[in-house]
């Protein structure tokens, strides 16, 4: 057996190179930490929490590697540094990465979907922790990936301080020496509250629902007439250890605001809160949710046995979403009786869908069954109902479907001067 | 509306605007539709779904008119309608979407039409069973 080379011509075609008379065996392989781009691996990396609070808060990382039948294919996996160990799965009962710093798998069948990463110590610079897949094959050609990986000590601080008027969160000095203010994008007509979720160790921490930006400025004051442009999305970055503030007045105004913004909220004062009260928190923003609900045909008839397929988005705790909010979606699955009646109760959440469905008919559209049900960040639409009241919705029966012209034009024609034929 | 039955067309559509020519799109301006049936008639629909049409209640022709100083005044006006051949063997539903807004003289309009050229009102379509005019 011959080995043969794969090239990429300057036409990006891949070409074989060294063909001879004799059979030439190829072998394709490729490996990846398969949940992000390559360029985000390494110019982005991932950020690890240090494993402090729970002994089985890992982080979950996919890999992939194949052909499972690559001759001579062997998988290892190493680490740069000790600031992270690696196991086969979250409960750690196998260890990968832990005493040495590489593994390899010479059987790839064995391979895991995913790896299981907890961080051991901080990191000290950005992305300071590499993890390397490398794939080799019977003639010792590699296929190679690396992650980057970021390893911070996390701490949960809920905050609701963050001042609408002011444009306003965090400032600090950078390593670059530039004094920045971290806070909100601002949506004056939203009615959200905003809290940060604050990684210590790191310059950032913040934010609303949907995202946040960094401003740059010289000014330190919080001078709500200042005009603050937006610098970039902010990115995990240590470049100092904690949060400073600038200005005594500034600290005060925003801690003065926090305490009574948490104590108004949940009666008492949340400064650093643990894991848990944090997921209490969060799931305080779901609402109960009890629907009932009617369906009937064209013809005021109730219908029975319409499929009511219901789904529920609901808060939850993700420590790694910006603010440790994340969201997770409930699927029930129920029908209507003889009555066309049909319910859901003692169900909890944010929002509230679903679909009727039942052969041979249809419903329109225009007919509302999207509702918001917890009114912490958006204007509640769930209307009351009861086994008494229930809601209604209407399905028409579709008829035999019929041999029809279907016409579209889309025309101009002159004003005043003209009468259209259609034809 | 069924080629070769009418060689000038089933529905007559007029549209009038006064000013013809307007100086910016801003201005209000009054203006009048009238969609005629040149033969049978036509009933105007707020069904959600027009997949039958009804046996009675068609009238010759549809006005719809704006002046510009009325409250409810709109530049743009979809009218959704049912059509029945004056023989009763051609039954439609159809869709005009009018936008009168253009400060030119020239303006557009969309078209859409479902034909039940078999003398049934039913008008539930079906993509695999569409009869194709060419």
């Amino acid at each position: 057996m011959r080995r043969g080379s794969l090239f990429i011509d300057e036409n990006n075609e891949i070409r074989l190179l060294h063909l001879s008379s004799s059979p030439v065996q190829i072998y394709i392989h490729g490996v990846s930490f398969s949940e992000m781009s390559r360029e985000d691996k390494l110019n982005k990396g991932r950020i690890i929490l240090m494993n402090d609070e729970s002994d089985t808060d890992l982080i979950e990382i996919p890999i992939k590697a194949g052909p499972h039948d690559l001759p001579g294919g062997r998988l290892t996996l190493s680490r740069n540094n000790a600031k992270i160990n690696v196991y086969r799965d979250k409960n750690k009962s196998v260890s990968i990465l832990t005493t040495n710093d590489t593994y390899t798998w010479s059987n790839l069948s064995t391979i895991p979907a995913s790896i299981w990463v907890e961080g051991i110590t901080e990191s000290t610079t950005d992305r300071g922790t590499e993890l390397t897949l490398e794939l080799a094959d019977i003639n010792n050609l590699t296929s190679r990936d690396v992650m980057k990986l970021t390893i911070i000590a996390a701490k949960v601080d809920i905050r609701t301080d963050f001042d609408y008027n002011l444009n306003l969160g965090y400032s600090y000095t950078d390593a670059n020496g530039f004094e920045d203010t971290v806070g909100p994008l601002l949506f004056p007509t939203m009615r959200h509250d905003i809290f940060a979720y604050v990684a210590e160790g790191q310059s950032f921490a913040i934010i609303s629902y949907f995202s946040f930006y960094a401003y740059k400025s010289k000014r330190n004051s919080p001078d709500s007439s200042r005009t603050l442009t937006i610098r970039e999305k902010i990115k995990p970055n240590i470049v100092s250890k904690g949060i400073s503030f600038l200005t005594k007045q500034h600290k005060e105004t925003v801690e003065e605001r926090r305490l009574k913004s948490v104590r108004n909220k949940l009666g008492k004062d949340l400064d650093i809160v643990s894991k848990e009260q944090m997921k209490n928190y969060i799931a305080s923003m779901n609402e109960p949710i009890d629907f009932y609900g009617k369906v009937i045909d064209q013809n005021n008839n109730p219908l029975k046995d319409v499929k009511v397929l219901f789904k529920i988005r609901k808060n939850v705790f993700q420590p790694l979403a910006l603010v440790g909010v994340g969201k997770d979606f409930e699927r029930i699955v129920t029908e209507t009786d003889a009555q066309g009646l049909f319910k859901l109760e003692s169900a909890e959440g944010e929002t509230l869908g679903f679909d009727l469905v039942k052969e041979g008919f249809r419903v329109s559209s225009k007919g509302k069954r999207r509702y918001i049900v917890s009114g912490f960040n958006m204007k509640k639409d769930f209307p009351k109902s009861s086994p008494n009241k229930p809601i209604i919705f209407t399905m028409w029966k579709k008829l035999e479907s019929q041999a029809l012209i279907f016409m579209i034009t889309i025309m101009a024609y002159l004003m005043m001067v003209r009468q259209l034929f259609l034809t | 509306m069924k080629k070769g039955r009418r060689k000038e067309g089933e529905i007559k559509v007029t549209l009038e605007r006064n000013p013809k020519k307007m100086v910016t799109y801003q201005d209000k301006y009054d203006w009048e539709l009238k969609i005629e049936a040149i033969e049978g008639g036509i009933q105007r629909s707020n069904d959600v779904f027009m997949y039958l049409a009804p046996d009675d209640g068609y009238y010759k022709q549809i006005e719809i008119s704006y002046k510009k100083d009325e409250k409810n005044w709109k530049r743009d006006e979809i009218v959704h309608f049912y059509y029945k051949s004056d023989k009763g063997d051609m039954y439609a539903r159809v869709t005009l979407n009018f936008r009168t807004g253009n400060p030119g003289p020239k303006t557009g309009m969309t078209f859409t039409a479902y034909v039940n050229p078999n003398g049934s009102p039913n008008l539930e379509y079906d993509v695999f069973k569409a009869i194709n005019l060419n």
